[in-house]
């Protein structure tokens, strides 16, 4: 077996060794010659995150499933990072294939590699690490030597521009599938020597396994998809998997503790999944349906032991929406004083700005007063309607006044352009927002109270139309359109209190082809780094849109067929094939409803009846046995 | 070895947690334990003497510490004595290191290094307060043994007063003797030195009795 032989040279020649060399504490180090009870090799799987180490080390997924795959006797895991753009280059001239972190085996030699796609940005290094491990592209181009290629994470709920490269997806939460699955293929290629495809379609009868080339699509003459057929009696729509009870499934507590810093150093805590608030433009609230809360006592036992395991001296608390934790109070009761004897900060993004929130936030920084960061995501009322965004105007600047008060400078204020229906109006909106904003720290001016100079701060950022939610039928906002929309917010913003970042827009829209992209896609990919050594699209720098512009209008394709085009109500969408809950009803009506600017109200004492009440998760319960939502 | 100096506190700073030691922390926003590490050590150089001072909050039996610390190292480091030192009378282990040594291998290096060390100068160029700065480093270099063909061990000054940062060696060599290997040379620190007193003799930091 391929074991690297990383030299001193190379990695005094490199920044930052610390991200090729693994040995943190808490790592799980199994060897390739270990043998399971029945006397076999174990099955090695490399997690492989396209992205930095720093970055995947601050990946919950990743945290889980290293864990639940690395508990089963049967099966090996280890790490793959996607390495930086120096050491690339050096791998390439020595010809050094990519490798794990824990044994510096070669990825190319294990059993199966598993990509973790946390947005479509990531595709393009997925393909570019499959090269640089020297495993051929295409699903169709591997042979029996070759790892079986799978890939999980939320980018996967359309997959489709990826559906030539891999051999299988797993659709929703991974910590039962995953082993499940690699199980299955320790049986069937292990201990039995099955081929690709015998295996791949025995996968496909795994709940939440989506085995791409099992599918059939066709195209009309207008460019939208006329038929999926599946074969081999694979399901059709393959629906997701989800764990009901979070209480009664592993959670990390020994997860690797790295030697050098991560983007997210802490211990997490993960306080539920799912979201109950259903705004509108937000994938994340409707592919994870339904809510799904952790205990507090749980939560708090898991903290303690994270802590006496990891060394850690910060944990954060992970949901879409802290504030909407039922058990909220409760959990910090419990939490804060053991925080406080260990000097341990707790961190808690995703707060509401309200008085609890704010309470909460003196509470846990008692000396510091770090920013304070919310997304109000439009500047009008009307528009915070049509995205259902549960937030108005009077909650803001009550909000504001009482973070002036507790002596917080000012905010970081996020909103997006480019929204449904959005006009000039609703852009100036925003900077009338702001104006307010300052109209209610002048006031408690006024009233005498000791304020130094407000700070705000605005970040926009184009809006994305994405599958699964209310606006998967909406086109994106030209660049064209854009650059008036910034233009006209520039020059109305007031003065010099107010700061305005805006990220270029060109890999939203990259972002917003790929995320309604269908198979066709895939040769644009494959051009891009082939041709061109497309790598880190996710790293703005290195990003360049041209690229994949040139390949498009050469493919015959048009970006503004998939990012700009209002689709029609019957539309057959590339990732129909797949079911994560919501049905397309309640999406349109959601949609109908957006452009009605009526509000939807939160699960929870109500329901909406999206389509995953069927799943009898305890929210939805309550929520259906009080009454059906607004 | 392949972590910078600041990452190394900050993992020590976790196996110290997770040993559950009594630990002191600064004043002020962002209470960090207090440990003071002799010398930190440069990048991608193996190290036999890495010398850290830590304050307890209270006194307990040494070895039951050291016994719990030692499983909870992450990998390529280990505990190899400890010593306790009387908080009244202890002194600031940081500012008393005066001299180190190296041992430099690599197939037919001694023999380099003896031609090196003829050069009357070596002047390299150094970051200081990011600026690229000149230094004659030979004045730091204070003696040379050869250990065999491959290996030669070199005591040069380090600390706060003056320090000879190995990786600046490796660069004369290649400066002034084109030697191409010189970045897969294999540095170990082999020990400090350290005086009480400023006229006090040279000793190693775990004789120190104050
Ligand atoms: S079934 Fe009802 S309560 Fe459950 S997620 Fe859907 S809308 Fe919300």
């Amino acid at each position: 077996m391929n074991q690297i032989n990383l030299d001193t040279a190379l990695l005094r020649a490199v920044e930052l060794p610390g991200r090729y060399v693994g040995g943190e504490f808490n790592q799980t180090k199994k060897s390739w010659q270990d043998l399971a009870a029945d006397g076999k090799r174990l099955l090695r799987f490399a997690f492989c995150f396209p992205d930095t180490y720093e970055i995947g080390m601050s990946n919950l997924a990743l945290r889980i499933l290293y864990d639940v795959v690395n508990r089963e006797e049967g099966l090996l895991c280890e790490r793959v990072f996607a390495p930086w753009l120096d050491m690339k280059a050096t791998m390439e001239e020595k010809d050094i294939p990519l490798f794990s972190l824990e044994n510096h085996y070669a990825a190319k030699d294990f059993d199966c590699v598993g990509f973790t796609l946390s947005y479509e940005l990531a595709f393009s290094p997925t393909l570019a690490l499959m090269k640089l491990a020297g495993i051929p592209l295409r699903t169709s181009e591997r042979g029996d030597g070759d790892p079986i290629i799978i890939a999980g994470g939320p980018a996967t709920y359309n997959i489709e521009p990826m559906a030539d490269f891999l051999d299988l997806v797993l659709i929703g939460e991974g910590e039962e599938s995953l082993p499940e699955l690699l199980k299955l293929m320790r049986q069937m290629r292990v201990l039995g020597q099955a081929p690709r495809e015998e295996f791949l379609i025995e996968a496909s009868k795994l709940k939440g396994v989506y085995v791409p080339s099992l599918y059939d699509i066709s195209y009309k003459d207008d460019g939208t998809i006329e038929a999926i057929r599946p074969k081999h009696g694979a399901v059709f729509p393959v629906k997701k998997r989800v764990i009901m009870d979070l209480d009664l499934v592993a959670y990390p507590i020994k997860t690797p503790v790295p030697n050098i810093r991560t983007v997210h150093d802490r211990a997490f805590l993960e306080v539920f999944r799912g979201c109950p608030r259903g705004c509108r433009f937000c994938q994340a609230g409707q592919i994870y349906r339904p809510v799904r809360e952790k205990g507090a006592n749980v939560l708090a036992g898991q903290m303690e032991a994270i802590l006496e395991e990891t060394g850690y001296d910060e944990v954060g608390m992970l949901s879409l929406s802290t504030s909407d934790y039922s058990q909220l109070q409760n959990l910090m009761d419990r939490v804060l004083p053991r925080a406080s004897d260990r000097k341990v900060n707790v961190s808690l993004p995703s707060l509401r700005i309200d008085n609890f929130s704010l309470n909460l936030l003196e509470e846990i920084s008692k000396t510091r007063k770090a920013g304070l960061t919310f997304a109000p995501e439009a500047g009008s009322q009307r528009l915070r309607d049509v995205i259902n965004k549960g937030i108005d105007e009077d909650e803001i600047l009550r909000g504001m006044g009482l973070a002036f008060r507790g002596g917080y400078r000012g905010a970081k204020l996020y909103f997006m352009l480019g929204l449904p229906t959005e006009t000039d109006e609703d852009v100036l909106a925003i900077s009338a927002l702001c104006k307010k904003i300052m109209d209610v720290w002048a006031g408690l001016k006024a009233e005498g109270l000791k304020l130094k100079r407000p700070e705000i701060t605005i970040s926009t950022a184009l809006f994305i139309p994405k599958p699964f939610t209310p606006f998967q039928w909406v086109g994106q906002s030209t660049m064209d359109e854009l650059e008036h929309k910034v233009k006209v917010l520039r020059e109305s913003l007031p003065g010099k209190s107010i700061r305005y970042n805006w990220h270029t827009p060109e890999t939203s829209r990259w972002e917003a082809v790929l995320a309604r992209g269908d198979r066709r896609l895939g040769r644009v990919l494959e051009r891009a780094l082939l041709e061109h050594d497309v790598y880190l699209t996710s790293w703005e720098e290195f990003f360049d849109l041209s690229i994949f512009q040139k390949l498009m209008d050469e493919e015959g394709l048009s970006m503004a067929f998939y990012a700009n085009r209002e689709r029609s109500i019957d539309e057959i969408f590339p990732w129909d094939i797949l079911d994560p809950g919501p049905t397309k009803a309640f999406l349109r009506r959601e949609y109908d409803k957006a452009k009605a600017g009526e509000l939807t109200d939160p699960c929870g004492e109500f329901c909406s009846y999206c389509g995953v009440h069927s799943w009898d998760a305890p929210l939805c319960v309550r929520g259906k046995e009080a009454r059906r939502a607004r | 070895m392949w972590v910078s100096h600041l990452d190394r506190m900050r993992s020590m700073e976790r196996a110290l947690l997770r040993a559950d030691f009594p630990l002191t922390y600064s004043k002020g926003f962002n209470p960090r334990p207090q440990m003071v590490f002799a010398l930190p050590s440069s990048l991608g150089i193996r190290s036999e003497s890495e010398y850290i001072d830590i304050s307890l909050s209270e006194k307990g039996p040494a070895e039951h510490l050291f016994s719990r610390l030692e499983v909870q190292l992450p990998e390529g480091i280990s505990l190899m004595g400890y010593r306790e030192r009387d908080p009244e009378n202890a002194k600031n282990l940081m500012g008393q290191v005066y001299e180190a040594d190296y041992v430099f291998s690599n197939p037919g290096l001694s023999e380099k290094i003896e031609k090196l060390l003829v050069c009357p100068e070596l002047i390299i160029e150094k970051m200081s307060k990011k600026r690229l700065k000149d230094e004659d480093i030979r004045p730091l270099i204070l003696s040379s043994e050869v250990l065999d063909a491959d290996r030669t061990r070199l005591r040069v000054l380090a600390g706060s007063r003056a320090n000879l940062r190995p990786d600046t060696l490796l660069q004369a060599l290649e400066k002034y003797l084109a030697y191409a290997e010189a970045q897969s040379v294999d540095v170990l620190r082999e020990e400090l030195w350290i005086k009480e007193r400023e006229d006090g003799p040279l000793i190693r930091p775990m004789e120190t009795n104050d």
